[in-house]
Order: structure tokens, then C-alpha cells, then sequence
């Protein structure tokens, strides 16, 4: 089974001088440079929104204003770990690399975005509940999600082709998926100290006004930051994967003029 | 009263992101010198051999 990068044949030797190829913007494109710009708008909007004009809660008071940066947190870390499981299947149905560091650099940002899940919400926790941390159902399973991702980033340093090493982790990258859908439904199946979601799209959604306002404008910002990341993230990961097509090709070349007269 | 766990939450989540987000760039630049940009899909032809990232 032969793996897929890029469609151009190995490029010359000799990649150590950036003169010859160009400083570069590395990582950098009009696109990431307008949602760069976008997001940092849209966090200045945000902050003064969510810190200082919106409104106290009835049951939470000014508790609220963890909310507006908790659940966007923990969505995208959602939102990551599906990625990943979408890209890993894609990876083993086509065997492109390029979809295997989608998977790899969705997963990435997924470790990010739950463990600042875990950490809100244990600073969250603590004046709602007394506690930091309890092994309740949502945390424990957020837990379990966490050290599931950490597993497939240590399983992707592990000794190995690339296609090997790609196909391990997808097979990893593919049980975040029920991992995600036992996280979300935990609070419903099980007992637990942290409230039932706030925000449904299906069923009844607990808050509206200027609060549902906060929350969708803190949505949409955290989720161009983190379409930011990703590409920037995608593209550092291909840069990585590039360097090493070329470098094999390098020592390949150096190989066959060694052998001649 | 809970403002130190407010500000707490806000400052790590912004903090970490801004610091994740500038580990990335500085790694993408670092790894963009070795690669040509013909390799890069992304790079605008105004933008090789100068710019910056964002």
C-alpha cells in the first residue's frame, strides 16, 4: 500500500540555504492573515462583552462570565477530536498523507483546547461547586478524552514508516469519536455534579438575551482563533513531511553519485 | 468575590492560545527556509522571499 503526500516527483538536495529558496512567509497566506485579523477584532469586541457589559445570571451571578469561555472551549475541543476521527477514516479509506495531518494536526489542537478545557472548568468548579476536581461522569470522561489524545501524539513519535506510523494513529484518531459522544451525553446517562448543557440546538436552550448574545459572539471568536491554528498547524505538519521526502531524496542522490566512476 | 477565577480562566485560555499560536508561526518560518516555495501551495507569488506570517 503506497502513501500520497504530494503529486511533483522529489525535489534537489541541498534545501539548508534558505537564500535559495526564499525567505518566505512560512506559514503565512492571505487567508490566515484576514482570519488573524478577524479573530483579533473579534476578541477585542469580545472581551469587554463578556467581562464587563453582560449581565449577572439569576443562579450563577457573575459565574456567567466563565461560561462564555468555558463551553467555546470545550465545543472546539469537540470540534478537534471529530476532525481528527473524520480525517483518520479518510486516511485509511484513501491513504493520502494529506489526510493523515489533518487528523494529526486537528489532534494536536484537540490536546490544547481540552486540557484549557479541564482547567476552566476546575477554576470554574471550585466556587460553584467547592471543589476543583470531583470523579464525576463529565470530568472523568473529559479525562479519559484527554489521555486518549495524548496517546495518539505519543503513538505518532513511535519508530516507523510513515505510513505506519499514520495508520496506528488513525485507528486511535478514530475511537475519539465515541469517546466525544460519551463526554456530551455523560451529564444525561449518568448522575453527575456538572450541570445538564446549557446550550442545545435540538431541545430547550437555558439562556437568551444579552447572555446568548455573549456566548454566540465568544463561539464565533474562539472558532476563528482556532481555524487559524489549524491551518497554521496543518502547514507546519506538511513543511515536516516535505523536509523529510526531501531530505530522503538528498541522501538518495548522494547514495547513487557515491557508487559512480 | 469570584473575580480572581474569572480572570484566572479568561488570561490562561488567551494566554496559552497567543503562546500556541506563536510557537506555531516561529516553527512554520523556521521549516519554510528548507522547503521551496513551490512546495508550498499556500505562498503567494508577492510573498516569496519577504512577508509575514498572520
Amino acid at each position: 500500500m503506497t502513501t500520497q503526500l504530494a503529486s511533483g516527483a522529489p525535489g534537489s538536495p541541498g534545501l539548508a540555504n534558505p537564500a535559495e529558496h526564499g525567505g518566505g512567509p512560512g506559514t503565512g497566506s492571505r487567508t490566515t492573515r484576514a482570519l488573524g485579523v478577524a479573530a483579533l477584532l473579534g476578541v477585542a469586541v469580545f472581551v469587554p462583552l463578556g467581562l464587563v457589559l453582560s449581565p449577572e445570571d439569576v443562579m450563577q451571578n457573575d459565574l456567567v462570565r466563565m461560561f462564555y469561555i468555558h463551553v467555546p472551549v470545550a465545543i472546539l475541543a469537540f470540534v478537534s477530536c471529530l476532525v481528527t476521527g473524520a480525517g483518520s477514516f479518510m486516511y485509511l479509506w484513501r491513504r493520502q498523507l494529506w489526510w493523515d495531518t489533518a487528523a494529526c494536526s486537528a489532534a494536536q489542537l484537540g490536546a490544547v483546547y481540552t486540557a484549557l478545557t479541564l482547567v476552566t472548568g476546575s477554576l470554574w468548579g471550585r466556587p460553584a461547586w467547592g471543589t476543583y476536581w470531583d470523579w464525576d461522569a463529565r470530568l472523568t470522561s473529559t479525562a479519559m478524552l484527554m489521555l486518549l489524545l495524548l496517546g495518539y501524539l505519543a503513538l505518532r513519535k513511535a519508530p516507523g514508516t510513515a505510513d505506519s506510523q499514520a495508520k496506528r494513529s488513525a485507528i486511535v484518531g478514530l475511537l475519539l469519536v465515541p469517546n466525544v459522544m460519551i463526554v456530551r451525553q455523560s451529564v444525561d446517562w449518568w448522575r453527575s455534579l456538572h450541570q445538564p448543557a446549557t446550550i442545545n440546538l435540538l431541545g430547550n436552550t437555558r439562556i437568551g438575551g444579552t447572555m446568548l448574545f455573549c456566548f454566540v459572539v465568544g463561539l464565533a471568536v474562539m472558532s476563528l482563533i482556532w481555524l487559524w491554528l489549524l491551518i497554521h498547524r496543518f502547514r507546519v505538519s506538511w513543511l515536516e513531511h516535505q523536509i523529510d521526502r526531501l531530505d530522503l531524496a538528498g541522501a538518495l542522490l548522494a547514495r547513487r553519485a557515491e557508487g559512480q566512476p | 468575590m469570584n473575580t480572581p477565577y474569572i480572570l484566572a480562566s479568561w488570561s490562561i485560555v488567551f494566554g496559552v492560545l497567543a503562546l500556541y499560536g506563536l510557537a506555531t508561526v516561529l516553527r512554520g518560518r523556521q521549516l519554510a527556509r528548507r522547503v521551496p516555495a513551490s512546495e508550498r501551495r499556500w505562498v503567494d507569488s508577492q510573498d516569496v522571499g519577504g512577508g509575514g506570517d498572520g
